[in-house]
């Protein structure tokens, strides 16, 4: 791995066993302005550290040893979400098939070319981006909502299933003027700028809305 | 004895004469002893009649003298009388001595016979095993030859041998072996072989084989005695074998890198993918608003380093695939090891098989066909391969190893193959090498088979190594080349192989 990553910035990695082929990846994704960090061996990607930026993984089929599909699977035992575009030779279609069903992104037949392979990878870093940028909101969200009193997120709850303010004064046992300050409080807190914006982000968090209020009408 | 048309007219003659003898003793007054004169009648009797005729003629020639004097005179002791004994005396002698004779004649007549049946006996053999026998002296060369040797080197049985004669038949580029056989001759050593081949006339090549020893030493001029044999068909079915041989070796050959195709396909495609990305990335390079240079002739390296790997691939799948003679060349075996495992590694680690190579080093060369001693690795390990995929099929496998390696023992070199996988019994151990033994339920039968027909065509042995603990070890060993003056040189230097 090396020291050079500009954090933040999408890394290509390159796990091929073949030294001159990893070469020439780097060279050629390197020439269109990627990052890339290129690897002998699944094991040698394992002990490298992720980068904090939007990344995926250029990986061969048959890798000397362990094959491109155990990799996969090893990924997937280590809870590693990469987005993976399979190279591959001739007569790999079987193993080219597993791969794909096994949630790669993409495949590219050796020797492959260039545009095929500039697109699957801005494609799979695309997919990276998306994913960090939904699992940075959620963490957003979940640190936002951690900020909440007990009291705040029992009204947040129940107002986002749709109680009116009365209603939740009556059910948590408190006058309607608290229960709006609550629910002010919890707005400003979550950042939610309308109403709808609080029922999203409740949705979003997996709070049981519909548990707390048993089914009257649609949600938004 | 003799039925010839004159053996009756002499026979006759005999007669007359016998009758003439006797009218003269019985009815003339001589006073001589005319009955010795039955002297010429028993020695002519030998040349008409057998060894019983001249008996019965000594015995009537003696019976007619008696009868003469019987009838001419009546005194017993008398001069007549003494002539008469004298007479008897000299035709019993007469037909003693001719009897004696007669026997030796026809003892000296059976022998000639006998020995004339001999030669002809031999000189058949000689035809039949195409094999002449020969004399020679050394220096100097006077020859003699029976007539198959005349037959062998094309010429008339009453052709007298030369060793200008010889030297004109014998194949140019054998001329050389053919002095050297001389001049080992002229030193008198006590054996001397040859094998070359003679060129006749017409340009038919006959290869023959010469052995000679020293049968007599006559103060510095050597006397040897010799066999030639004309071997001119065992070689022909030697080649054919061969050349079957081969043929077979090739197909197999070819099978085996069938077999290999998509791994081989991947060597070659590997390359290429690199070719083509660095080129695009050569481009790129260049093509930006400040062009890197650097970069752009990094990757024009490489794309040079990688045609020369793809044209190293090639060349040995072409070498592999070749169809031609069998060559003996001096080898390093842990060379050739080290390019074969290049090209069955990619096979291999599909299948999940980690190949190791333990060579030894400062091994001496071998004399040999590379691309058949080749074709021996990759057969040895591609069952390696068989074996251990036979054993278990799951996908998911532990990881599987075969160790190739390399010792010098004695004056060979042994290449052994061992593997992980599930061993061989003892019966399967001994008929492994057999053509068409199979453990495999859709072998042929014939890898192994062309394995040992190759390494014995080497003048090695290959064998199923019996170990304890899993896995099988088949190990074959390859004589090492004669050491020329050169290895011998670095033998004493140190040098390493």
């Amino acid at each position: 791995m090396s020291a050079n990553v500009h954090q933040g910035e999408p890394v290509v990695f390159i796990v091929d066993d073949d030294a001159s082929l990893r070469a020439a990846l780097a060279s050629l994704l390197g020439s269109c302005g990627f990052q890339t960090v290129a690897c002998a061996s699944g094991a040698e990607f394992l002990a490298s550290a992720l980068p904090d930026g939007p990344c995926c993984l250029l990986l061969d089929v048959r890798l000397q040893g362990a094959s491109g599909l155990d990799f996969q699977a090893e990924l997937g035992r280590r809870r590693i979400d990469l987005p993976i575009v399979f190279m591959t030779g001739h007569g790999d279609i079987p193993m080219t098939v597993r791969a794909m069903k096994a949630g790669a992104v993409d495949f590219l037949a050796k020797p492959f070319r260039e545009q095929d392979l500039l697109d699957a990878v801005a494609a799979a870093l695309a997919r990276d981006g998306e994913r960090r940028a939904s699992a940075r909101a959620a963490d957003e969200l979940a640190a936002r909502y951690a900020g909440l009193t007990p009291r705040e997120r029992e009204i947040m709850g129940l107002a986002a299933s749709g109680l009116m303010n009365k209603q939740i004064a009556g059910h948590v046992g408190t006058s309607e003027i608290t229960v709006k300050i609550h629910r002010a409080n919890a707005m400003r807190k979550m950042q939610a700028k309308t109403f709808a914006d609080l029922v999203r982000m409740a949705e979003a968090l997996g709070l049981d809305v519909a548990q707390a209020r048993p089914g009257s009408y649609t949600r938004v | 004895m003799f039925q010839s048309p004159g053996s009756n007219l002499r026979a006759a003659g005999v007669v007359l004469l016998t009758l003439a003898i006797f009218a003269v003793d019985a009815f003339t007054a001589l006073d001589i002893a005319i009955a010795v004169l039955y002297v010429v009648v028993v020695l002519c009797a030998t040349s008409v009649w057998s060894r019983r005729g001249v008996l019965l003629t000594g015995v009537a020639c003696a019976t007619l003298t008696v009868g003469a004097f019987a009838l001419t005179h009546h005194d017993v002791v008398s001069s007549p009388m003494a002539r008469c004994l004298v007479s008897v005396a000299a035709i019993a002698i007469t037909t003693v001595l001719a009897l004696a004779g007669m026997a030796a004649t026809d003892a000296l007549r059976q022998r000639s016979e006998s020995l004339r049946l001999s030669e002809a006996f031999l000189a058949s053999t000689q035809r039949i095993s195409r094999t002449s026998s020969f004399r020679f002296q050394a220096p100097g060369g006077a020859m003699h030859w029976s007539e198959e040797a005349a037959r062998i080197y094309g010429v008339g049985l009453d052709v007298t041998p030369t060793p200008a004669l010889v030297r004109e038949r014998t194949h140019p580029d054998d001329l050389a072996l053919l002095d050297d056989v001389i001049a080992r001759a002229d030193r008198g050593e006590a054996a001397i072989e040859l094998r070359h081949r003679l060129r006749m006339p017409d340009g038919a090549v006959k290869h023959v084989h010469m052995i000679a020893r020293l049968a007599a030493d006559h103060d510095g001029r050597f006397e040897y005695l010799g066999a030639l044999m004309d071997v001119s068909a065992a070689h022909e079915a030697a080649e054919t074998l061969h050349r079957t041989q081969a043929q077979l070796a090739h197909a197999t050959r070819v099978t085996t890198l069938g077999e290999l195709a998509a791994s081989i396909a991947h060597e070659v495609n590997q390359p290429l993918a690199a070719v083509a990305t660095n080129g695009n990335a050569c481009l790129r390079w260049l093509n930006r608003p400040e062009p890197d240079l650097l970069e752009a002739r990094l990757a024009l390296d490489r794309i040079l380093a990688d045609t020369c790997r793809a044209s190293e691939v090639i060349k040995r799948i072409r070498a592999l695939a070749r169809k031609g003679e069998a060559q003996r060349l001096p080898l390093d075996v842990n060379l050739l090891l080290r390019d074969t495992a290049a090209l069955v590694q990619r096979e291999l680690s599909n299948h999940r098989i980690v190949l190791e190579l333990h060579l030894a080093p400062g091994l001496p060369p071998v004399e040999g066909d590379a691309v058949q001693l080749q074709q021996v690795v990759i057969n040895l390990l591609m069952n390696a391969m068989q074996a251990i995929d036979g054993a278990a099929a799951d996908w998911l496998r532990r990881q599987q190893r075969i160790v190739l390696s390399t010792r010098l023992d004695g004056g060979q070199v042994e290449i052994e193959v061992a593997d992980s996988g599930p061993g061989l019994s003892e019966l399967q151990a001994g008929r492994l090498f057999e053509a068409f033994y199979t453990t495999k339920a859709d072998g042929m039968g014939m890898g192994l088979a062309i394995c040992r027909s190759i390494v014995e065509a080497h003048g090695g042995s290959i064998r199923a190594v019996a170990h304890a603990g899993p896995g099988a070890t088949l190990a074959f060993a390859l004589p090492c080349a004669a050491p020329t003056a050169k290895d011998a040189a670095d033998a004493v230097t140190g040098a390493p192989a």
